[in-house]
């Protein structure tokens, strides 16, 4: 799963900031998902804690917390703006599957629900990202 | 205890994987140039089958988020990518492949600039590449997202430009040298495509970057688009694989 390199992505930034802090433990991180990534948080919270293995003193009893944004998306064309849960089940399997792999995907298989349009942006709900990070 | 602002992201996760990603790669080399139309995406995938040719285990990138084409000249219409640990590329005729068009498939891709760099980020994140001597990455023609994006993300990216005799190109291309000789990028040198047109006039030749080789313009290599082993059969698969030596020359395998 492509969620493996996400994680080594999140575990890389952590490491980063605890250095930067000389930090001797992380003891709580929280993640936040764009809901257009379309990643299931339990699994992601899985391998992210496969990673804490390898820095066991770092991360011991490490509280991580995953949350997930809910995407909008705008039209540069008309102004409308519309959720993506309220047109995902619009979507084909493998065009859901590309825009899980590369969001901006969406702009080959979705159209602005009021002008038909491609020419839109990801508001809200896009990437994977360290929200905040507690340390001693 | 101690805690971050919670406000703004510690920082975007996939900036800290990308060189990891590239780590095993030799050298990562980047054909640009400034218009389209001047044999880039040709250029990129016979020199990719050229070092693969010459036992180099080699990459092939296409960038060209909008406009992709190297999948057509190697002929390969890879699906979905293979995911372990992150997405391995195609094997296409011995190069590993990575294209839009693996996820895109064959609709059309209408991106503005920052998504087309969200994009290449997104890539260059999750593709393993592994072991490689060269990865060329096939760029869209100007020196707007793509190029700023490698430039700022694959600090070691040589680049090869890309010219015709046309007034046109040479003008453009003589701007994406001063660009890049500015901010210190290096250019392993020029290739002037399409030399049977007329010669290529001494604006470029000031720049003091090495000509790497003049390709001619080859009426047969439209009928070999498809099918790599008879492009290097072409006069511009022969004049490609000499460059390609040039390019390789001294380097260990």
């Amino acid at each position: 799963m492509h969620e493996w390199a996400l994680a080594d992505g999140i575990i890389s930034t952590v490491l980063a900031f605890a250095e930067s802090k000389k930090a001797s433990r992380v003891s709580e991180i929280v993640v936040r998902v764009g809901e257009i990534q379309q990643i299931n948080t339990e699994t992601f919270k899985f391998i992210i804690e496969e990673f804490f293995k390898n820095h066991e003193r770092l991360f011991r009893d490490t509280k991580l917390r995953i949350h997930e944004e809910k995407c909008t998306l705008e039209c540069k064309n008309c102004g409308h703006e519309w959720g993506f849960s309220s047109v995902k089940g619009e979507l084909g399997g493998d065009d859901g599957e590309s825009i899980h792999f590369i969001p901006e995907l969406a702009h080959n298989f979705m159209r602005c629900p009021n002008c038909k349009g491609p020419d839109f942006r990801i508001k809200e709900g896009r990437g994977v990202w360290v929200e905040r990070i507690k340390w001693e | 205890m101690k805690e971050s602002n919670g406000n703004k992201p510690i920082e975007d996760p996939r900036h800290s994987v990308v060189e990891k990603k590239l780590g095993k790669v030799k050298r990562v080399i980047a054909i640009a140039g400034g218009k389209g139309g001047t044999g880039k995406s040709l250029v990129a995938a016979t020199l990719a089958k050229s070092l693969s040719e010459n036992g180099y285990k080699t990459g092939l990138l296409d960038l060209d988020l909008t406009g992709p084409s190297a999948h057509l000249i190697l002929g390969e219409s890879p699906g979905f990518p293979e995911e372990d640990n992150g997405v391995i590329p195609a094997n296409a005729s011995g190069i590993s492949f990575s294209s839009i068009i693996q996820y895109a498939g064959d609709s059309p891709s209408p991106l503005r600039g920052g998504d087309i760099s969200n994009a290449i980020l997104e890539i260059l994140a999750i593709t393993r590449w592994g072991s490689l001597d060269f990865l060329i990455i096939d760029m869209p023609p100007g020196i707007s997202d793509a190029m700023l994006d490698i430039i700022k993300l694959v600090r070691r990216c040589e680049f090869v430009m890309v010219a015709t005799p046309s007034k046109v190109v040479v003008e453009t291309v003589r701007k994406n040298i001063l660009l890049l000789q500015e901010i210190g990028v290096p250019i392993l040198g020029i290739i002037e495509n399409m030399t049977n047109m007329e010669p290529l006039n001494g604006t470029l030749k000031k720049s003091g970057i090495k000509l790497l080789g003049k390709v001619p313009y080859d009426r047969s290599i439209e009928t070999a688009i498809g099918n790599p082993s008879r492009i290097l059969d072409t006069k511009f698969g022969q004049s490609m694989s000499e460059i390609c030596s040039m390019i390789a020359g001294g380097k260990e395998k």
